[in-house]
């Protein structure tokens, strides 16, 4: 009702204000009249009526603010006057929309991709519910059998439900489709349907074998089907087998995997589509992934200690090394658990990133002083007029967001730019094969990163707006003179702080280039050149070792079990001949060729033997460093091994010797053969295998020619052979690439981070300078009259340039010292503390600031007194 | 919305119930309001322009009062101010919680 009152009084605002007005005047004149009546003379009784009535323009005022919006009007009116006041100087809102755009625009990039991983949960029922698990041993990793999958499905306390899955790469011709292998509760559990068809269900996992069909993933079903619209019913050839498309997934749902999938077929159909052991034999695999849902009330910690004692039981009678010590438990709402490990690796880069912001910030920050100072008459005017402090504060604070705004969709546009620009760059980087994994979740924006890009565009302008905004209008400011100090220091202050960023960003960045620097540089004593890893299919790789053998390019295939850099070494515990104490120990099986692909020189004793390989002897040939750390004081070679580890507990993913006892015949080059990271095998004992044997693992080709060619004959060779012969072909300098990735990732974020800031803070001494010369040109032009060189004035300039440099820059060294802790502890294997990334960064920000001081510093010295001194 | 001025010295909402119960006796315009309210005070009271016209928009925008033009007894244009059944009905409560108030700060004056 009051609000309808005052809509109507807006409408009729002009009308109804005159009629204030009259009624006053009236009542004036009343009053008057009232006074002569009672006998004052006509010109006091209008000055009395004055007096008793007060004033007028008050009162009118007073009344007319009864009906208004109150702060909704003003806030109106603030808006208003800042937007004109923008269009009047178009330059100085740009900059401010630039600068913040830039930062808010790569920070927006960054918690996309985060929200993209982490924050987005699954578009699946009740997502928060569902836990992956799976338990170790004291060496290793666990995953769960098909026997034990239906006993826990039956028997546990704390999920409602459990699915399993298994990952399976299925190429067919020049394609590799990405399965998942699922049971028959997996749809129905997750709460997932389909746009076309229907999905598989308990019926089609029937028995073991049953369900030759498939479940096509919607992207999938686009890119590499064309969308074709009669997809259901079609048949498709994988590994000889044929499936039947039965239907497509829902767009918003593309699996709870870690890489793309394409398909979801049923579990019992693995024999066909999965190398190795029978899911469903006499042995079965430890190769199941489960999801369970908790039950409505269960805690994590409930379920973790409900798992552990049942994994525990489960393996009690098993051997020692074998045996459960623990249970993995990660929520599988999201595609990485929100855990503390999680933002322990993200929060060092959401701070560098946020560390960019604080600087666009702290530019934006002076200008907003620098302007203002220059408003000081018409703030100190309104606020002797009687203007309150706190309107005037919001006033300028309402402009300040004002700016944030445009700037947030300035920002959003730049993130768009950043991530196509980063996914098209790191594509061009992973070979093929993996750059299909840069698409796993989708990096649309969502509500969470438009909420994060306000929050942040507000914090920005509460930041940059609100000092200005206390610093201007300051009470003391407007009644005492000294206008200058204060907002000075301020000024200052905000530059030292910009400079100290700056230099901890550089720092940082001059660190994690060096280190990826180091790590390209790294020697993995492996020659790569010409060198490909070739994932081939058991009942193919005869066909294939003698297909390519015949090939007059190729100069020698070995076998690996777990070829070089494809994950860090597998350890099992070892006795040295002579010693008591059992070691964990790095091992692999590899074939005599091994040696010869990555011209890894045996500095004693001797290879293995073709015989020997073919057998499976009782020998090893060990790394130098292993040769050290078993015999210190004793020649290695010829010595025993014992190996404390129980051949039977042996699959597909735990190759183990058939043997107790292995005598040492060679003793080899240290290698990097596990992580990257990690250096050269601290241990690494090999054990032979023929690239011909069963499970013998990967094999490793090395062409005459260079890589390039080499690929091109590897690819031509394999589809002589079946086309679907193999499984994923990557040559090793790929994946030497792909090891390298995360440190070029580090190194070229950090470079850009660091330049960002470098230029931001650049611009920021150059406004600072150029603002201090524009307000101290009298001084100048009395100095030079008074006979000051142009040198000596340049010199000023300098000199206040440096000041704030070297104080910045001081304080920066102290943050970046303390930063490297924290870096140290996410980058573990590079030199935090390195002298030459210090003395870089440092340089940088003393360049930044010298450069700075060029333009302001020449406007200073062609002072020309003569004009200056008659200005005013 | 918008703040409350009352004339210093009076208690929140006092005026409005004054020009309320002032209306109550007949409609009338503002300067008959203020002359009421002084002669009837005895001279205690003075309202100003400043303080009287902010609370009549007040009373208008709360459907306690209506205004229309008309003739005064001097034969001159006013604004007269009539009061509403509502404005009658809050002119009762705030008597009530007046006197309820008076009372209360009577014995605490008096208490010994």
């Amino acid at each position: 009702m009051r609000l309808w009152k005052r809509l109507c009084h807006l409408v009729h605002r002009g009308r109804l204000q005159r009629e204030l007005e009259e009624e006053v005047r009236i009542h004036r004149e009343m009053t008057r009249e009232n006074l002569r009546r009672s006998g004052v003379s006509s010109e006091d009784a209008g000055y009395a009526a004055e007096r008793a009535l007060g004033n007028a323009t008050l009162a009118l005022e007073d009344s007319r603010a009864e009906w208004s919006f109150g702060w909704l009007e003003s806030l109106a009116r603030d808006v208003h006057y800042a937007v004109r006041g923008f269009f009047r100087r178009p330059a100085f809102a740009a900059t401010v929309i630039g600068t913040i755009g830039l930062a808010l625009g790569l920070n927006t990039a960054l918690f996309t991709a985060f929200n993209a991983y982490v924050l987005r949960p699954f578009a699946v029922h009740d997502p928060y519910s569902l836990y992956q698990f799976a338990w170790h041993s004291k060496t290793e990793g666990h995953g769960l059998t098909w026997r034990d999958f239906q006993e826990i499905r039956g028997g546990n306390t704390v999920f409602s439900e459990v699915f399993a899955w298994q990952f399976a790469p299925v190429r067919a011709g020049r394609q590799t489709y990405f399965i998942n292998l699922v049971s028959g509760n997996y749809f129905t559990m997750l709460g997932v349907d389909t746009v076309r068809g229907r999905p598989i269900l308990q019926s089609d996992t029937a028995t073991p074998g049953a369900g030759a069909v498939l479940v096509l993933d919607y992207t999938a079903w686009q890119t590499k089907f064309g969308g074709d619209p009669d997809i259901i019913g079609r048949k498709l050839v994988l590994r000889g087998h044929p499936f039947e498309i039965i239907g497509v997934v829902r767009p918003e749902f593309a699996g709870l995997s870690s890489v793309p999938t394409d398909f979801w077929a049923p579990l019992t159909i693995s024999g066909e589509l999965v190398d190795g052991p029978d899911l469903f034999g006499p042995r079965q695999p430890e190769q199941l992934q489960t999801v369970g849902r908790l039950k409505p009330g269960v805690t994590e910690p409930q379920a973790q200690g409900a798992l552990t004692v049942w994994f525990r039981q489960k393996t009690m009678d098993r051997p020692e090394g074998s045996r459960s010590t623990g249970v993995l438990l990660d929520s599988r709402a999201t595609s990485i658990p929100l855990t503390r490990q999680t933002m322990g690796v993200f929060a060092p880069v959401f701070a560098g990133f946020a560390l960019v912001l604080l600087i666009a910030c702290a530019n934006v920050a002076n200008m907003m002083l620098a302007r203002a100072a220059a408003r000081q008459r018409e703030i100190e005017i309104r606020l002797s007029l009687g203007a309150g402090r706190s309107r005037l504060v919001r006033q300028l604070v309402t402009e300040s967001l004002l700016l944030a705004l445009p700037a947030a969709a300035a920002g959003f546009a730049i993130a768009e730019a950043t991530i196509h620009l980063a996914l098209y760059v790191m594509s061009r980087m992973l070979p093929p094969d993996y750059a299909a994994m840069l698409h796993v979740a989708s990096l649309a924006p969502d509500m969470r990163v438009f909420g994060y890009i306000l929050l942040l565009a507000g914090l920005a302008a509460l930041v940059f707006g609100l000092a200005p905004a206390l610093q201007a209008t300051r009470p003391d400011v407007a009644s005492a003179g000294d206008r200058r100090g204060h907002p000075a220091r301020l000024r200052n202050t905000l530059v030292i702080v910009q400079v100290a960023v700056c230099a901890v960003l550089l720092i940082c960045a001059g660190v994690l280039l060096r280190g990826g620097q180091k790590m390209e540089a790294r020697d993995v004593g492996l020659d790569m050149r010409g060198v490909f890893n070739v994932q081939v299919l058991e009942a193919m790789r005869a066909k294939v070792v003698e297909r390519l053998e015949r090939d007059p390019a190729v100069e020698a295939i070995a076998a690996a079990w777990r070829p070089p850099l494809a994950g860090s070494q597998r350890q099992i515990f070892m006795t040295p001949g002579g010693s008591t104490s059992s070691v964990p120990a790095g091992y692999n099986f590899v074939s005599p060729e091994y040696f010869t692909v990555f011209r890894i020189r045996i500095d004693r004793g001797r290879n293995f033997t073709a015989q020997e390989a073919r057998a499976g002897a009782a020998v090893a040939i060990i790394s130098g460093a292993t040769a050290r750390r078993f015999w210190p004081r004793q020649d290695a070679l010829g010595q025993s091994i014992r190996i404390d580890a129980d051949p039977a507990a042996a699959n597909r993913y735990r190759k183990l010797p058939a043997f107790r006892m292995a005598r040492v015949v060679g003793i080899a080059k240290d290698v990097v053969s596990g992580i990257l990271v990690n250096d050269v095998d601290s241990t690494c004992v090999y054990f032979p295998v023929s690239p011909r044997a069963a499970d013998s693992g990967a094999l490793l080709v090395r062409f005459k020619t260079d890589t390039d060619t080499g690929g091109r004959l590897l690819n031509a060779a394999l589809a002589g052979v079946a086309p679907d012969a193999a499984g994923q072909v990557i040559s090793m300098r790929d994946e030497l690439g792909l090891a390298l990735l995360p440190f070029r990732l580090a190194s070229w974020t950090s470079g850009l981070l660091g330049g960002v800031a470098l230029l931001l803070t650049l611009s920021g001494i150059y406004g600072v300078l150029s603002y201090l010369v524009g307000q101290r040109t009298r001084e100048i032009g009395i100095r030079m009259a008074l006979g000051a060189t142009t040198a000596s004035v340049v010199r000023i300039v300098f000199r206040q340039s440096m000041r704030l440099a070297v104080l910045g820059l001081a304080a920066g060294v102290i943050l970046a010292l303390g930063a490297s802790r924290v870096l140290a502890s996410v980058f573990f294997m590079m030199n935090t503390f390195d002298a030459l990334a210090y003395a870089a960064g440092a340089l940088a920000v003393i360049a930044a600031a010298a450069g700075a001081a060029y333009f302001p510093s020449r406007q200073a010295a062609q002072v020309d007194p003569a004009i200056t001194l008659r200005y005013d | 919305m918008g703040t409350r001025k009352d004339e210093p010295g009076f208690l929140p909402g006092t005026l409005e119930m004054l020009v309320l119960r002032t209306l109550a006796r007949g409609r009338n315009h503002g300067f008959g309001i203020v002359q009421h309210i002084q002669q009837v005070s005895g001279e205690a009271l003075k309202i100003g322009e400043g303080s009287l016209y902010p609370a009549l928009q007040r009373l208008l925008l709360d459907d306690f009062v209506r205004a229309e033009w008309g003739v005064s007894e001097n034969n001159r244009r006013a604004r007269f101010y009539t009061i509403t059944p509502a404005g009658r009905k809050r002119l009762a409560a705030e008597k009530q919680s007046f006197d309820f108030l008076l009372a209360a700060i009577a014995r605490v004056m008096e208490a010994s």
